[in-house]
Formats: C-alpha cells, structure tokens, sequence
C-alpha cells in the first residue's frame, strides 16, 4: 500500500536536486530549503508534499559534504567532521575520490535509519522519552570530548577555545527568563538572540581562509599545482569500504540515535561519530590528515539523522531535529496529526513516507555519484576567481539565515577575522566552532536539570542511563589524554 | 555539607549561572596556559615573551590583497544595504576580481566586470526570483 | 566583437541600477512587494500559521505580492521600528506585541504608541492548560479544591515566561489566593518551560504536572487509543473554543478586573510609525473583504482560529484598554523568582 507514480517520482527527483544546491551552499541548509518549499505544498496532495519535502530533506542533509570536501567549507553544521578528512585528501587530488566515498557513505547512513525508523519506531519513541534533561546534557557533554579528541598535542589551547566557544555562544537572550547576557547595550537589539551559527561557521571557515589566501596573494589553485598536472592519484573504488563496515553501523548508528533524541542538534551526530570513530580507530594519528574512516563516520552519522529524526515526529508529535520541526508544518498544513496515533490511523501515508525516504536516498546516490567529478573540477578554478564567488555565495547565505538580518552578514566578517587572528595566534580554530555549536544546549540542559532538582548537583549521578554515558565520556577523556601524551612523546623524539 | 553540592536557581538570575560557570573554567585554563608557557620558557632557557622572531604576517605578505580585502568587505556589505542585491553585487564582486588578479588592463578589467555580473545575476535569478529568498 | 561585449556589459549594468531605484512613493498597496515580518521564528506555530492563511487572501485582496518572513520577536519590532512608512514593510503578531513590554522583555521604544496599528484579522482562542490523563483532578478547579485537601502536595505547572501562558497562570494563580487562600496558592509552583514539544516531554517524564499550550497542538494527545504514558486531558481553557465542553477560566468562576476572564490570542497588522492613513484604508478595506470571504474562513477553522475583522480605528481603542488592564494584573501578580520557589 504505497502511493508513487511518475509524477511523484519526478518530484521526489526535483526535491534532491534542490536539496543538494542548497546543502552545498554555504549558509544555506535543508530546514531553509524545506522552510522555502513549504507554502508551494498548499498546491498539492499530501503524497505529493510528501515525495518533495524528503527529497528535499535528504538531499539538504547530504550536499553539505561538497563544499566541505572541496574548499574545506562546510555546507551545512553537521558536515563539520567531513571536511577533517576529506578536504585533506581532495587536497592530494583524490577530490572526486573523497566525494565518491562520502556519497556511498551517506546512501549507507540514511538505509539503515530507514531501517530502524520503519522497523524500531515505536519502541525506540518510548525510549526517546525516558531521556530527560540530565541524559540530554550528558550527551552534549560525551558530544564535547570531541575537543579533547581532536586538539592532539595542544589539549590545553583547544579545550580553552572549546569553552570560548561556549561562552560565545551564551551571548544574547537567556529563553528562560527572556533577560539579555553578554552583550553590550549599544547592540542589545542586533545582538538580541546572539551570533546565528551559520553566519559564524561559515567566517570561521570560509573568510578566515579568504584572510589567509589574500595575504599570500590569492596566487594559486587550491590543490598543489604538480598534483593538478600528474594523474596517478588514487580512484574510488568500493573496495575503500574493506574494514569499514563496522565503523559505518556505528557512525549511522549514533546518527541515527542522535536524531531520535528531540532537542539534540544534528551537528552532534557527527561530531560524536567521529570521535568514537577515533577512539576504536587502528591508528588514530591518521585522523584528520585523510583517513577513509573519518570521512565514513561523518557522512554516515549525519544522513543517519534523516530516518532518526523521524521518529519522534511520527510517533510522538515531537520534532527530531529543526529541519523534521519545519515539516511538522507541511503535515499541519494538509490537516494531519502527527503524533501517537498517526501510524495506525495513516498506514498509507506511513508507508509512503517510508517508500519516499528509500527513493529520495537512491536518487541522491545517483544524481551525485556520477556528476560529482565534474563538480570537483571547481577545485582547479584559481583562487582569485573562486573567491569573489564564495564571498558572493556567502553574504546571500548569512543574509537569509533569519530572513533578512544584516547583522548576520557582519557576523560573517567578524567571525572570519577571529578565525583569522586564531590562526595566527596557533589557536584551534574547529574546537571553538564545537563549543559554539554545543554551547547553548550545554546550558539549556543543565539549568534544566537543576531546575527539575532544586539545585542539587547530585541530580547528574542519579539517573541509571546517566551513568552509564558517564563511563563513556571518562572512558573517551582517559582515551584522549593518553593519545595526548603520546602525540608529545612522539613530537618530542 | 550538602549545601557544597548545591546551585540554588533563582528565577530572574538563572541567565547568569552559565556564564559565571563556563568564565571560571575559562579563567583556570587561562591560568594553565600561563603555567606551561613559563615552563616551557624556562626549559628552553629563553624569556616568556619574546618579539623577536615572531611576526604577525607571514614574510613578504600581500598588503594590498589582505587591506583591499577588509575594506572591500565592509563597504560591500553596507553599499548593499543602499543600493540593493544586485547592483552592490556586481559593483563589489568585480571590485574583488580585479583586486585579487592584479592587473589592470582593460581586458581582464572588462572579463571581471562579466563574471561578477553573470555570478549575480544568476544567484539573483535561483534564489531571489525562483526560490523567493529574501535577499538584501 | 569587443565593442559588442563593452556595449552589452554597459546596458546590463544601467538596467540592473536602474532596477534597483525604480521605488516610487505611492500610498498604495497595489502592486507592491510587502515583506510581512512575524514575531516568531517558527513556521508551524500559530503566528506563522495565521499569517501565511491571511497573507494568502490578502495578498490578492490588495494586488500585492506579499511574503510571510519568520523573524522572531526582537528582529521584528527592530525590522518595524526602522522601516520606512511606504507599505513595503509590516508586521503581523499577536498579543506578545505588547505584552513584552509589559513584563519588561523589551524597551519601551517598541511600544504599541510608536507604530500604527492597522485591522485585526482573526483570533487564536486556543489556549489551554493540560494534564496528565491520571491526574487526580478534571479541571483546575478540582485541582485547587484537591490542594486544599492534601495539604502536602503540590502541583507544578510549566509556563512560558512572559507570554500569554503567564498571564493565564498569573489569573489563575489570583483566583487561587482569593478563593482558597495564600496556603494553597503558594503550593502552585511554576516551571519555566520552552515550546509545546519541550513542555509535553516534561509532562510525560514527570518533571511537571500541567502544561500551558495551544489546544489544537494537544488535542491528540487526548484521543483514545493513546497509549497511558503519552495520555493527556484538558483541565482548563482561557477562552470559549466551538464545539468543546471542556471549562473555561471563565466557567471556573476566574474574573478580571472584576469580568469573567477570558483571553484569545489577537492577530493584529501593525505598520512603522506615521505611515500615511491611506494605507491603512486600503488595508481596512481589504481585510473586511477577506473577512466575508467563506474559503478563507473554513481554512482558518480547520486549525481552529477566528476569522474576527475588526476595523483598525477600533482595534487601537481596544487592544490599548486589553493593554492596560493586563498591566494592573502583572503589576499586581508575584514576580516569577516567587512563583518558581519550590
């Protein structure tokens, strides 16, 4: 009992393409692009709506990993972890290579949610709200020992930008109270809500290295010129995935995990997968420097996301992440609940959705596994032409993130100046970034916790389901301490 | 004694409690750092804080570009906000062309006032027109 | 072939400049593009919603090309503040408008005094307090009167602060004082909740005992065949809803001022500060047309909002007294650092 025809079946096609522009812009995301779409579904049937907003969704999620890979740019929050490795390898010429491996990654990512979602939904709604505020912050908190994962032989600077970050983000209006922190009063109504993440990440990335490339005068491509001329760089291949796989169910596993627990931002799924995938890693030093791994556990935890965040939605009304809390509306706007009784009420619609998410994930594999390579040419195009565009593409991101904030434009510039000045300086300009993207959360979390305690901190140990990720982040902190230490040792000989 | 394990929320304060938290972690990390600056000093047997050999910008750095850049940037995004998307776009994204390939003949003058107006026109035309983003 | 390439680059430039200043002083909405700022950033709540269903009519109404921009509340009283007054910009919001001033979230520079204030177009009736479906009581009043009788529980209610789910609880809460005592108040304690999804999830892991939310957004939750953890029932509405029997405040016996107490979300158009009187004409105009117009008034009942034209010179007189007569109830009402003490 599925709804699908040809007309379905192209729109579902159109939703990916779009998705994937604008997961691969810079500043723009799938919520934005759904956002956008939305009002246009007024026009159809709900199984249409339906076709073209999961195409949109999974190809949103999966264009981040273009730009990543290619500029060392994220598209999206959660293709942070991506571009660790990927860029990296498009760096030695192996672009299309890192693409290909990112792609079949994602594919396998968003199936097995797509599994879970169609087989778990219930049983693992139940388990989603068991989750209160305290497990909620302890999962930001093992989130956050990515920082201590990632900043080897500088554990001290990048845990001190991490917590920078944090702070950072912490300016604007407390929600509780609706009282404003941190911000000085000539900007109290710029600055209301604080700095908006995508404005940030992408100065922090993006213009950061606009800084960098102008002081050396913008002269070459990105990739080293005598690699552009020799081919004997490495091919895709499906052998890359040899050894891989349980890394892969892991990564797609806490995506997917991650997705279902409402209120957890997408971005964490990744960064989690990647610093378990470092902790179980073979040889970790590799990490970072453009190791398959990496760029598998990033890509198959942020598509991971796509079927996780869908069942809390489905099953309890309650959005996953903010992308699935945009098509809440779609659902509202055709008349249909979604909620504790939508599945045994709509089995049709339950089934298409399914079915939809399958296409829009074969779809996505398709439309970027072949013309990828000729994407990646962008990366030969001299830097002097390719950055008036990326500043170009850059400014219209940040612009739209609120719809129409110069603010967020300048917090662009601002950003890319201490990324700038940060790197000068040998600070970790990526666990600052973490910070920022896990910061408000972090607090959220814990005063909630407090709140629900009447203040007492012994509320953190009292929870069995808290304990046990408090062996997980004491086990992934003793890990990287010890990595630490040897990374001095070795630097040190 | 279990006072000690105890942050007691009051209503129209609770925004401060984060921020203290994460300042004091802040500041004890500031103070490592310190520590293990001296001590690295002192192992190598040089003062904490020498010039020297430290340089801000990398040698021979590109002044112009770097400057050019900066000040590009804001005007840009100020322009935009009188005169609009379009004509800001093109004015400033060739501005950045020319500036970043250096030469000033009338060819490549002309070849960057084209690709800015083509780059702008076609974001203007995806996103502003089809995709009704609003754009500045 | 040069020349060619100069000649069009020069064309190409003059047209799109020219483009850019076409913007000529009209007072007419008429075909204009209006960006329509809301004060919520979310596009599934009632603001965007109502919005959107009401902009759709409108737009056609006015031969404008209207677009609905989910802003929040700060960007959008700033966006309103410092737009021009040429039809180009408005807002469309709720009762936050001033509300937030009101419990001192924004400065008084943002008030309903420096902007004008256009026709209202539909009303939201429903807010309403939930519980969970085992909760020893049916309806608030029970719940106050369960209180008196066991004087060691207490009851938490999780609220939005400064907003309308406070100003329900701040009623409510002096109702209470009034008619059961301070003792029994006083164990009505206040948890300060985020959206409608962070509120049910406290509700279902027992971190509180009601909720404040949107009717229609809890209405599943009550229906049979829900499974008991996720359960919920209505113990309370602020205002009248068509075609339920669930009490209202009213009902419970609640008053204000001395009336019957009931408040419905109002969905107002508001403009900058001395935009001309013919725009708000057109819009009076426009809105009362869109008001009889039954498609739209059917698209707005399946969420169950009012479609309640009501012509902007009356508006002001109204929303300023609903204004004043709230402030008296939150000058009165104990502050949150109180209420939240458990």
């Amino acid at each position: 009992m599925i709804e699908f025809g040809i007309l379905e079946g192209v729109i579902a096609l159109l939703g990916v393409v779009i998705g994937i522009i604008f997961g691969a812009l810079p500043g723009m995301t799938a919520t934005m692009a759904i956002a956008i779409f939305l009002p246009l579904t007024y026009a159809y049937d709900l199984t249409t709506s339906v076709y073209l907003l999961l195409g949109l969704y999974v190809g949103g999620i999966s264009g981040g990993l273009v730009p990543a890979i290619l500029m060392n740019i994220p598209g999206t929050p959660s293709s942070v972890t991506t571009g660790f490795d990927g860029h990296p390898m498009a760096m030695k010429g192996e672009g299309v290579r890192a693409l290909r491996i990112g792609i079949t990654a994602s594919l396998f990512g968003g199936i097995l949610s797509l599994v879970v979602l169609a087989l778990f939904t219930p049983v693992l709604a139940r388990l989603a709200i068991k989750f209160s505020a305290v497990e909620k912050f302890l999962i930001i908190l093992f989130a956050m020992t990515v920082i201590a994962a990632l900043s080897k032989g500088k554990m001290t600077k990048g845990i001190f930008t991490g917590f920078l970050g944090v702070f950072i983000s912490l300016m604007g209006v407390f929600p509780d109270n609706q009282t404003l922190r941190l911000v000085p009063s000539m900007f109290s109504m710029e600055l209301r809500d604080g700095f908006q993440l995508l404005p940030v990440l992408i100065g922090l990335f993006a213009f950061s290295q606009l800084f960098q490339e102008a002081e050396k005068g913008m002269k070459q491509t990105m990739m080293h010129t005598d690699i552009l001329k020799g081919d004997q760089s490495k091919k895709f291949s499906f052998k890359d995935f040899k050894g891989q796989f349980i890394n892969m169910l892991r990564s797609g596993s806490i995506g997917t995990f991650m997705g279902i627990l409402p209120g957890i931002g997408g971005s964490a799924a990744s960064l989690l997968a990647y610093s378990q995938c470092k902790t179980f890693s073979k040889d970790p030093e590799k990490l970072g420097t453009g190791a398959v791994e990496g760029l598998v556990a990033s890509e198959s935890a942020n598509n991971g996301l796509t079927g996780g965040a869908l069942v809390p939605l489905l099953s309890l009304g309650i959005p996953g992440d903010s992308t699935t809390a945009v098509l809440i509306g779609a659902f509202i706007l055709q008349g249909i609940q979604v909620g504790p009784l939508f599945i045994t009420q709509n089995p049709v619609i339950w089934n298409t959705i399914l079915f939809a998410l399958l296409i829009a994930n074969i779809f996505m594999f398709i439309v970027m596994f072949y013309p990828i390579k000729y994407i990646a040419k962008i990366i030969n195009i001299p830097k002097n032409k390719l950055y008036p565009g990326i500043v170009l593409l850059c400014v219209v991101g940040a612009f739209s993130t609120r719809s129409g904030n110069m603010v967020d434009v300048f917090t662009l510039v601002i950003f890319g100046l201490v990324g700038y000045i940060f790197s000068k300086l040998d600070l970790p300009v990526t666990t600052f970034l973490i910070g920022f993207i896990l910061g408000r959360d972090l607090e959220k979390y814990f005063i909630d916790s407090l709140k629900g305690s009447g203040g007492h901190l012994s509320v953190f140990f009292s929870r069995p389901i808290g304990l046990a990720v408090w062996v997980l982040i004491l086990a992934s902190l003793a890990y990287a301490f010890y990595d630490n230490r040897k990374h001095h040792k070795e630097t040190r000989v | 004694m279990s006072d000690l394990f105890r942050i007691k929320i009051v209503y129209s304060q609770s925004h401060t409690i984060g921020p203290k938290i994460i300042f004091g972690i802040l500041i004890i990390f500031s103070i490592i750092l310190l520590i293990q600056a001296i001590m690295k000093a002192k192992k190598e047997n040089r003062p904490l804080l020498s010039l020297k050999h430290k340089h801000f910008f990398i040698e021979n750095y590109d002044r112009v570009k770097l400057l050019g850049t900066g000040i590009l940037l804001i005007l840009y995004i100020m322009t935009m906000n009188l005169l609009g998307f379009i004509p800001a776009g093109i004015l400033f994204i060739s501005l950045f062309n020319v500036l970043y390939k250096g030469s000033r003949e009338i060819k490549s003058i002309l070849i960057s006032i084209g690709i800015a107006t083509i780059e702008t026109m076609l974001i203007w035309f995806i996103f502003g027109y089809m995709f009704g983003v609003t754009l500045p | 072939m040069k020349k060619v390439l100069v000649l069009f680059m020069v064309v190409l430039l003059a047209a799109t400049s020219l483009a850019g200043c076409k913007k000529e002083e009209t007072t007419t909405f008429d075909g204009k593009n209006v960006r329509v700022v809301i004060g919520s950033t979310s596009t599934t709540g009632d603001s965007y919603m109502i919005a959107d269903m009401a902009m759709r009519y409108l737009s056609k109404a006015l031969n404008a090309n209207t677009k609905v921009d989910a802003v929040g509340a700060g960007p959008a009283f700033e966006t309103l503040a410092k737009a021009d007054p040429d039809g180009n910009t408005i807002m469309m919001f709720h009762d936050m408008t001033y509300l937030g001033i009101s419990f001192g979230a924004f400065d008084e520079q943002y008030g309903l005094e420096n902007m004008v204030i256009g026709p209202r177009i539909g009303l939201n009736p429903g807010g309403c307090f939930a519980a969970s479906a085992d909760a020893p009581y049916d309806d608030m009043k029970e719940m106050a009167d369960y209180l008196a009788a066991n004087p060691d529980e207490i009851v938490r209610a999780a609220v939005e602060a400064g907003g309308v789910s406070h100003i329900g609880f701040i009623s409510y809460y002096e109702w209470v004082v009034e008619a059961y005592g301070q003792d029994v108040a006083d164990r009505i304690v206040v948890v300060v909740g985020g959206s409608t999804a962070e509120k049910s999830q406290m509700l279902w892991d027992g971190n509180t005992d009601i909720i404040f939310a949107d009717y229609s957004s809890l209405l599943q939750y009550t229906e049979e065949g829900v499974e008991d953890q996720l359960k919920m029932k209505f113990v309370a509405l602020l205002d009248k809803i068509d075609g339920t029997d669930i009490p209202t405040f009213a009902d419970l016996g609640v008053t204000l001022n001395g009336a019957p107490f009931a408040f419905s979300k109002e969905f107002i158009i508001y403009l900058p500060k001395e935009t001309p009187q013919a725009f708000v004409d057109e819009l009076d105009q426009a809105a009362l047309e869109i008001s009889k117009d039954q498609a739209f008034i059917d698209d707005m009942a399946k969420q169950k909002y009012k479609v309640a034209y009501l012509p902007s010179a009356d508006t002001k007189t109204h929303i300023m007294a609903k204004r004043d007569s709230l402030d008296a109830l939150i000058k009165a009402a104990p502050s949150l650092d109180v209420l939240t003490v458990q």
